[in-house]
């Protein structure tokens, strides 16, 4: 097994993840519910690309810069028209809400774009080889983008009058709102910047793959996973949630544990001991149990101050 | 017309088991606050079990018996893991919990035949009288536990740990039973269910029917039985109904069957912007203490 | 061998006959009056969307064909379309909507097995005609009132044998879906290959829908088999050879499909030197039904299952018209006769039922991709390439489940079989 291949695999996979999770986290600590049409913003952003860049031959830079600012403008319309209302219904009821949305879009999108897959307009080439791995342009992109955003979310958090607003929004909205915080406002730039980052999420995943109605639907059960893993809304807890999940499954799959099922010597039960890839979606649910049943709020608490 | 009252039967037998999930999960959400996101695993067991000791030549009755027993011994097991987790994290517990379990009746063939699935042989005499009876036994059950002082408890559970520890309750004991009697009302609609179908695999336990079980519960009105029923109804009556209005439109089936779909997901959404707490809200009783 | 070859040509020389004579007689004119309406059951949302869709424009277009050629007892065909929503709740729903609602006699559709086998117990407990694409061996044990017109997974071994001959492989490994289909593609491939002296790796099962095969393709590759056997469908198929190709696997002769048509509309790139069977490039009428489709839709398939979908709405209206009724029994019963004499665009075109309902044989065309299209493909040293699998004992008798049938079997026959159940 080419151990660089598995490792540069399980940074992609994490990076793709972190991508979509990390926007997911902060949006869930401040709005205060699992928001199930995260995920079909960035499908939703992936498709306004696909439009953009391929049916009206736009650069395609250009298409990634505008479809990220019409889902953010999404994100607030959604916020205006839609979730608003529900600031006094409790955490279900928006729940419940958004999976009726997250059934809209999907829909929506496959009555517009047909089931087929759409690709962008780019050439698809053998990846960079490092060190005896493969690893293609788009996803360096996805790498970069997704250490960009960590430090980006990191310092606006921690260093921005609007981050300390948020984290005192998430922390406590009524003592956000006594401390004269305008928590309204802050509730629409997450709504702008994290639908808005989610699109982004799902065209750089468009990119590397390929974009059909499917993708946030396939996508949704795992994002929560590593949200939850890391603990809502922290950005390291995502990070660290989707270096998890990216990890134990692209090792999980390459380990062979015939030294671990025989007792390192002791039995001789055979030397061959492979995960069957059909368990490759256990594998994050398996972290999910463990991390969860030891740490039941997450790796990283949330700070509550 | 024979046919289409046999139709109805059908559909009042299938609201009939998927109005038991519903309630199953009403009880464990809307009374005890538990956000089990991996509801429809009780079902997929208990169909299972069904299936499993049908094939053993095991008599149906007993085979309904032994779905119950399955499920709500999961449901303890489920419980124990609860401990003081917030909301959401245990539902994505829950939800990994059942998905484990699904993974692992998809690719063990030797014990149900992986993605291949059950067929189921057997019959009971009277199947939809019973189901209906079951359901308004499972009904007339959960009003009585509603109302009982323990259904007092696990609604006080429901609003914080801290009320009903300072009260000296045994909160995890408490969370354990409405886990066990939730996983057996959840056993016996998917011992119901396979017998409905004659059939049951691995693709029945996917994630998609926990979230539309769930929005049975919440558009119905979470915590009001009433509610939830008629929440069963309405999301039966969204996705079954909404095929016969694909007839009346002319427009092509690969574009009708998503449109289909927008339109469900409009509803679900309309219902939940304009009655927030449900078709029929729980009723808030006060207690003088 | 030389013996089964002979045996081959004899039989599809009287089906190409045949089939004409079928053809011919359906030729009278355009339909007129009341349509007779049948139901489909198929995924048009969900994880099958795409094959879904793929199939009942196959079937759109066999009707639209049926009518102009006078359609069915006169009057014109049409489907009342339910989508199964890639759930086996809603498939059973539709079949109860579609029998006792709409009171149709003939039901088409499935695709999947976990939906095709409950939907095929509800409509044979209501005695209407379920007939289905899906491919796991379990469809025999259903009941009367079940046909398949493609090939079961127990018929499909051919693929170990074109990639031992072609390449001479000792190892083998596979890619399928984790489902019914893959699974049984996994146990039978695994099986063939023991029984043919070929070592065998493993069977990766991946999960539909998924966007990072990476791990699996890694590992895949890293076991270094001397081929890969794979059954990939609809929006996977890009990802996989994308990633496959980006990994720097730029010539994909060592693969092997069993549903070759999946990739047809990749860039030529992904597909260089791959080969595999394909069910519709073999038969007489089968480059006519692609040339068609072509223009009726204005794309190809990439679902393997889509000119067995067409077939089957043609044999049942063949059988529509040879029963004279729409009593859902006496069409059944038509069945067997009407595939006996039709002649469909997959597999050869020999498309009779055995007694379970299950097609005959199995037959495929060895395929290879050229320049990203689908071409016939020849073994070193053989001038043959159309692999016929066939139900037939260690003397090469045809067994039982080898023979099509020209007449129904009787009530008692039937009975016979399913009492095992």
């Amino acid at each position: 097994m080419n151990i660089v291949q598995v490792l540069v695999n399980s940074l992609i996979t994490s990076a793709e993840l972190g991508l979509i999770a990390i926007g997911l986290s902060m949006t869930f600590s401040i709005l205060r519910f699992a928001n199930f049409a995260h995920v079909e913003s960035a499908v939703l952003g992936a498709y306004l690309v696909y439009l953009f860049n391929v049916t009206l031959g736009w650069n395609f830079a250009l298409s990634i810069l505008v479809s990220t600012l019409i889902l953010g403008t999404v994100g607030l319309a959604l916020h205006r028209f839609i979730f608003r209302r529900f600031a006094n219904s409790g955490d279900i009821t928006p729940m419940i809400a958004s999976l009726g949305l997250a059934i809209t879009i999907r829909h929506g999108i496959q009555a517009i774009w047909g089931p087929q897959h759409v690709v962008y307009d780019y050439e698809v080439l053998p990846g960079n080889k490092i060190f005896g791995a493969f690893i293609t342009d788009p996803q360096i992109w996805i790498l970069i983008t997704a250490v960009s955003a960590m430090v980006g979310f990191h310092c606006l958090l921690q260093y921005t009058r609007i981050g300390t607003a948020m984290r005192a929004t998430a922390a406590n909205v009524d003592l956000a709102q006594a401390c004269s915080i305008d928590t309204q406002k802050v509730i629409l730039l997450v709504w702008f910047i994290g639908t808005g980052f989610a699109a982004l999420g799902g065209i750089l995943i468009g990119w590397d793959t390929q974009v059909d109605p499917y993708l946030g639907f396939n996508l949704v059960i795992p994002i929560f996973c590593v949200v939850l893993i890391g603990g809502v809304g922290s950005v390291y807890g995502a990070i660290i949630g989707s270096l998890i999940v990216g990890f134990a499954q692209n090792f999980g799959l390459a380990f062979n544990y015939a030294p671990l099922i025989n007792l390192f010597g002791l039995l001789d039960l055979g030397d061959r001991f492979d995960l069957p890839a059909a368990y490759k979606p256990a594998i994050t649910y398996m972290a999910v149990v463990l991390i969860l049943l030891i740490r039941p709020t997450g790796i990283i608490r949330k700070e509550v101050s | 017309m024979e046919q289409l009252i046999g139709f109805g039967i059908y559909l009042v037998t299938v609201t009939c088991i998927f109005a038991m999930l519903a309630m199953s999960l009403d009880l464990q959400v809307g009374a005890c606050g538990l956000m089990n996101f991996g509801q429809v695993v009780f079902m997929m067991v208990g169909a299972y079990a069904t299936a499993i000791a049908a094939n053993a030549g095991i008599n149906p009755y007993a085979c309904i018996v032994i779905s119950m027993a399955v499920a709500a011994l999961l449901g303890v097991v489920m419980s124990l893991t609860v401990k003081n987790m917030g909301g959401t994290y245990w539902g994505i517990l829950s939800l990994s919990m059942a998905e484990l379990i699904r993974l692992v009746f998809l690719n063990e063939r030797w014990l149900a035949d992986g993605a291949n699935g059950l067929s189921v042989l057997i019959t009971i005499p009277y199947f939809s009288l019973t189901v209906v009876v079951s359901t308004l036994f499972v009904i007339l059950i959960l009003r009585v536990i509603w109302l009982s002082p323990f259904g007092r408890v696990i609604r006080m559970i429901r609003e914080g740990d801290r009320l009903p520890l300072a009260l000296g309750k045994n909160v995890l004991l408490f969370k354990l039973e409405t886990m066990a009697i939730g996983g057996a009302i959840g056993g016996l609609g998917g011992s119901f269910y396979a017998l409905l179908n004659s059939y049951i695999s691995p693709d029945d336990g996917l994630p998609i029917e926990t979230f539309i079980i769930w929005a049975m519960v919440v558009v119905g009105g979470r915590g009001n039985l009433l509610g939830v029923v008629a929440g069963t109804v309405f999301i039966q009556i969204l996705f079954v109904g909404s095929r016969f209005l694909t007839h009346i439109v002319d427009i092509d089936a690969g574009v009708l069957a998503p449109l289909r779909f927008v339109l469900i997901g409009l509803l679900i959404m309309g219902v939940m912007m304009f009655r927030p707490q449900g078709l029929i809200p729980e009723r808030k009783r006060v207690y003088r203490i | 061998m030389e013996r089964l070859t002979l045996l081959r040509r004899a039989l599809s020389g009287a089906i190409i006959a045949l089939g004409v004579v079928g053809f011919a007689s359906a030729a009278f004119s355009a339909a007129k009056g009341d349509p007779i309406k049948i139901g489909v059951i198929i995924g048009l949302t969900g994880p099958n969307a795409v094959a879904g869709n793929d199939g009942l424009a196959a079937m759109q277009l066999a009707v639209d064909e049926v009518n102009a050629a006078g359609g069915v007892m006169g009057r014109p065909l049409e489907l009342i379309v339910e989508d199964n929503e890639g759930r086996p709740k809603a498939g059973v729903e539709a079949a109860n909507k579609l029998a006792d609602v709409d009171q149709v006699p003939v039901v088409i559709g499935g695709y999947s097995s976990a939906i095709a086998l409950p939907v095929g117990l509800v409509l044979n407990k209501k005695k209407v005609v379920w007939v289905t694409d899906a491919t796991t061996n379990k469809l025999k044990t259903v009941g009367p009132y079940l046909f398949n017109t493609a090939g079961i997974a127990e018929q499909a071994v051919a693929l170990v044998d074109f990639a031992k001959a072609d390449s001479g492989a000792k190892t083998l490994s596979g890619l399928f879906q984790n489902n019914p289909i893959g699974q049984d593609r996994a146990a039978v491939s695994e099986k063939r290959a023991k029984e043919v002296g070929v070592e065998w790796n493993h069977s990766m099962l991946y999960q539909v829908g998924a966007k990072d095969f990476r791990a699996e393709l890694t590992k895949l590759l890293a076991a270094k088999p001397d081929a890969i056997l794979t059954d990939i469908y609809d929006n996977d198929a890009q990802i996989i050879q994308r990633q496959l190709y980006e990994m720097g696997v730029t010539e994909m002769s060592m693969f092997y499909s069993y549903n070759l048509s999946a990739f047809a509309t990749l860039p030529p790139k992904f597909t260089v030197g791959m080969k595999g069977l394909s069910y519709a490039t073999s038969g007489a009428r089968a480059a006519s039904f692609n040339e068609k489709f072509r223009e009726k839709f204005g794309r190809i398939y990439t679902d393997a299952w889509a000119p067995p979908f067409y077939d089957a709405v043609w044999i049942v209206a063949t059988a529509m018209n040879l029963a004279n009724s729409l009593d859902s029994t006496e069409i059944r019963n038509a069945m067997w006769p009407a595939a006996y004499r039709y002649n469909g665009v997959s597999g050869l075109g020999d498309k009779g039922f055995n007694r379970w309902g299950m097609q005959h044989a199995d037959q495929n065309a060895q395929a290879s991709f050229k320049d990203g299209k689908i071409q016939p493909y020849f073994v070193a040293g053989s001038a043959n390439n159309i692999l016929i699998f066939r139900y037939e004992d260690a003397n090469g008798v045809p067994t039982a489940d080898g023979i099509p049938l020209a007449e129904a079997p009787s009530e008692e026959e039937l009975k016979a079989l399913y009492s095992g159940n």
